[in-house]
């Protein structure tokens, strides 16, 4: 009987010291009355009434679950009951049996942050945890394979299930390429490396380092280059004696990767001292004079003047570098290095043009890796010959001018799309046009090829012909309203029927840092997801994407039910500012989403450009 | 009756019927309430085997827990005071690690102030000794009294705080 009587009164004792108000806050959860907690404590006691469980079983309080979304991309679901949370930090997925498919780093929303006392700041998920699992694949031939997967979570009312394994089989269906799209984007917390490489990867820059590296292979075929490369590289791997073809390989590379070192550092400059001047770049007089300055260069090109370092500074240069001894790595690495300073009259102009669309890019990691590439495309020619002995050198002839006269015709359309930010859309096209069809009579469209025309120069007029063509429609669209130079009939209200009305998405605008939050907050109240974008008229990325990207119909499906929230940050003042700042951002373009619970999806921010179909994709993968 | 402990005595009385009912309604619920504790033997953090009969005839307190779950962290200190604090009056805690033993060792050598109590090991990541306790999940922590008669008094899911555990040793100890 004494016995009964403790078993009884110690959970009277602990209920009764649950009704102090001080405990209920302790213990996170705020009763009504004594009763409530008694009945409370009774249950999780397993005394109380029998309709409750006291808790959940594990399967009941994350209801997993996974499903195949593509070939290269599994999926893996749990439901959380409310009040229990799953820890990001404790899932782990592992292919058991997958025969050459392996799993790449899992992505997940972020979850919420929950301060526990002895682990500190924890990612959790209330509610839903999604996360995706990109997977990469040797092998892509139709593959059963099996995946485990573990979890642990804990209910807010101080307990916690252990790590739960769970397998599941999926008969993956064969793939076209090893590693999905989904793969490409960047996950939240990658190292700094491959955050570059995702960023490249998903933002089409790779096409454009791939473009660095043909400007600088068009380079070293210029009239100041081309002919200068038997000497160079007699100078590189030394005359005297007989060198190995291996030797001569890495003499070459040794001057080759000095010369790259140097201008990847102009690069990184012209980044890092573009990114202050971002502001800058919205002023009509800059853009104008910078303009003007690519018209300039194109001239140079064109051998309307020479534009090279002041011969002073090339001939020190090049005393030094003929003190350096033949022969040598170092020698020839130094050799390298004074050589991209000695800029010659076909390098200077174009040099200096990229170098300022760094600088406006603002990237410095971008800028460097641009340039870099850059230099080794303008070194591959001289490695492939200087390794060879001279045997892979093109014939120098005439067909070098056309080179230099095509970066000419590059900076005029550099010089256009600079003044695309500050013209008239109407008037930048028929500067398009204008170039287009110059360039195309040129190429030789209006000439008559000769009876005994060779291939080359066939094909150099059909291509002069097309640009013609294409230049006139350009005319013609610019003449009827058009404004833009890739869609130039859209304007033309005899071609354009009713179904090409373009659609704008209509942004609401806010302008604080308080704005935001209260239509966020507003949002989440009635549970809509949050697109919110920067824009400035001078931020050229965004401009293409209101043009392009949305209007798109899947696009703005995708949208359907987003609050859709826009900052306008061209005056870039005090207030956008802080507003950039809040989200560690320079500026446009940049759009972040939110989710329902009005928290953002920082794994699905969008910085830079992304086309229609891309961009819907990741608005349905975000929300 | 106009002393704060007889004003206790009738909260006590009252709350005492309405319990006891409900207990008795759920007696088939907890088989293990008053069932004589389920042995085991487990190592301790030398290694050496201990058997929980070690501690036949205190108010033993069992508790198990496991370093990845947070809730258990936190009533340890508790644990560790009450554990100083009623001593003398033969309560004994142990811990039960459901978990890799370095998690446990890294853990514990942190902990301020330090732990006055065995901790046992249980057998790696089996949830045999806590499910022979009526623990089926494994949810953690998981914290059992044995009287000193060697029944089990009373189970908890969830983490205790030091009041709630004061209440419960000094209603067992009555």
């Amino acid at each position: 009987m004494i016995n009964k009587l403790r078993t009884w009164l110690a959970p009277f004792a602990v209920a009764l010291l649950l009704s102090v108000p001080s405990y209920l806050h302790a213990e996170g959860n705020t009763p009504g009355s004594v009763f409530d907690s008694l009945s409370s404590f009774g249950q999780s006691l397993g005394l109380g009434s029998q309709e409750e469980p006291r808790f959940l079983q594990p399967d009941d309080a994350f209801i997993f679950s996974s499903e195949i979304q593509d070939p290269n991309t599994l999926v893996a679901r749990w439901d959380v009951a409310e009040n229990y949370y799953l820890y990001r930090e404790r899932f782990a997925f592992k292919l058991v049996n997958a025969d050459g498919i392996e799993l790449l780093e899992f992505r997940a929303p972020k979850g919420k942050l929950k301060e526990d006392e002895n682990f500190g700041e924890m990612e959790v998920y209330f509610n839903e945890a999604v996360v995706t699992l990109p997977l990469k694949r040797a092998n892509l031939a139709a593959t059963p394979i099996t995946l485990e997967v573990t979890y642990q979570g804990c209910a807010e009312d101080g307990f916690c299930y252990p790590p739960i394994t769970k397998i599941a089989e999926f008969d993956l269906p064969k793939a076209s390429a090893s590693v999905g799209s989904v793969a490409g984007a960047a996950p939240v917390f990658v190292p700094e490396h491959e955050r570059i490489a995702n960023e490249l990867a998903s933002d089409g820059k790779w096409l454009m380092l791939l473009s660095f590296f043909g400007i600088g292979l068009l380079l070293a075929f210029t009239p100041c280059v081309l002919p200068m490369m038997p000497i160079l590289s007699s100078i590189i791997v030394g005359q005297r004696e007989q060198v190995t073809t291996r030797r001569a390989f890495f003499l070459s590379l040794s001057y080759v990767m000095a010369m790259a070192l140097t201008y990847t550092f102009a690069g990184v400059m012209a980044g890092m001292f573009g990114q202050n001047l971002q502001v800058m770049f919205q002023n009509p007089w800059i853009i104008g004079a910078f303009s003007l300055l690519f018209v300039a260069l194109a001239m140079s090109m064109f051998g309307f003047y020479e534009l090279q370092m002041p011969s002073a500074i090339q001939s020190r240069l090049d005393a030094i570098s003929r003190k350096q001894s033949s022969g040598s790595l170092a020698g020839a690495g130094i050799m390298g290095l004074l050589s991209a300073l000695i800029v010659g009259p076909c390098v200077a102009a174009p040099l200096a043009g990229i170098l300022i669309y760094i600088g406006m890019s603002g990237d410095a990691v971008f800028g460097g890796l641009s340039l870099f590439v850059l230099s080794l495309g303008m070194g591959a020619p001289l490695l492939l010959f200087g390794t060879s002995a001279g045997k892979f050198l093109p014939k120098i002839g005439g067909w070098m001018d056309s080179i230099k006269v095509v970066f000419g015709v590059m900076m005029l359309g550099l010089a256009i799309w600079m003044l695309e930010r500050v013209a008239p859309a109407q008037a930048t096209m028929f500067l398009w046009s204008i170039l287009l069809i110059g360039t195309a009579v040129y190429m030789g469209a209006g000439t008559r090829l000769e009876m005994n025309a060779s291939g080359w120069q066939k094909l150099w007029k059909g291509l002069g012909l097309a640009m013609l063509f294409y230049g006139a429609i350009v005319m013609l669209g610019a003449a009827s309203g058009g404004r833009d130079v890739l869609q130039p009939l859209q304007g033309t209200s005899a071609l354009a029927g009713a179904n090409n009305k373009v659609e704008h998405l209509s942004f609401k605008t806010i302008k604080s840092l308080d704005d935001l939050k209260r239509e966020v907050e507003g949002a989440a109240q009635k549970n809509q997801a949050v697109m919110f974008d920067f824009y400035a008229d001078w931020c050229v990325d965004c401009k293409i994407m209101e043009k392009r990207t949305f209007t798109d119909a899947k696009v703005q499906q995708a949208l359907d039910n987003v609050l859709l929230l826009q900052a306008d940050v061209t005056p870039n003042d005090e207030i956008d500012q802080t507003l950039l700042k809040a989200f560690g951002l320079f500026g446009p373009p940049a759009i972040l989403f939110f989710d329902t619970n009005g928290n953002e999806i920082k794994s699905h921010r969008v910085i830079g450009f992304m086309a229609a179909d891309e961009f819907a994709a990741h608005v349905n993968d975000a929300l | 009756m106009s002393s704060p402990l007889s004003k206790v005595a009738v909260y006590l009385l009252c709350f005492g019927i309405t319990l006891g009912a409900a207990q008795t309604a759920n007696a088939q619920r907890d088989p293990l309430l008053n069932q004589p504790r389920p042995a085991f033997t487990l190592p301790d953090l030398d290694g050496i085997p201990r058997s929980v009969s070690e501690w036949d005839g205190k108010l033993l307190v069992i508790n198990f827990w496991a370093s990845w779950c947070e809730p258990c962290l936190r009533e340890m200190p508790a644990f560790t005071q009450l554990q100083q604090h009623y001593r003398d009056q033969g309560v004994q805690f142990i811990g039960v690690a459901l978990d890799d033993v370095r998690d446990v060792n890294a853990f514990l050598s942190g902990l301020e102030p330090r732990i006055n109590y065995p901790i046992l090991l249980g057998n790696g990541n089996t949830f045999e000794t806590p499910m022979a306790y009526g623990n089926q999940y494994g949810i953690l922590p998981h914290t059992v009294i044995v009287d000193k008669t060697g029944k089990i008094a009373y189970s908890h899911f969830g983490s205790l705080t030091y009041e709630q555990g004061r209440l419960l040793l000094m209603g067992m100890l009555l």
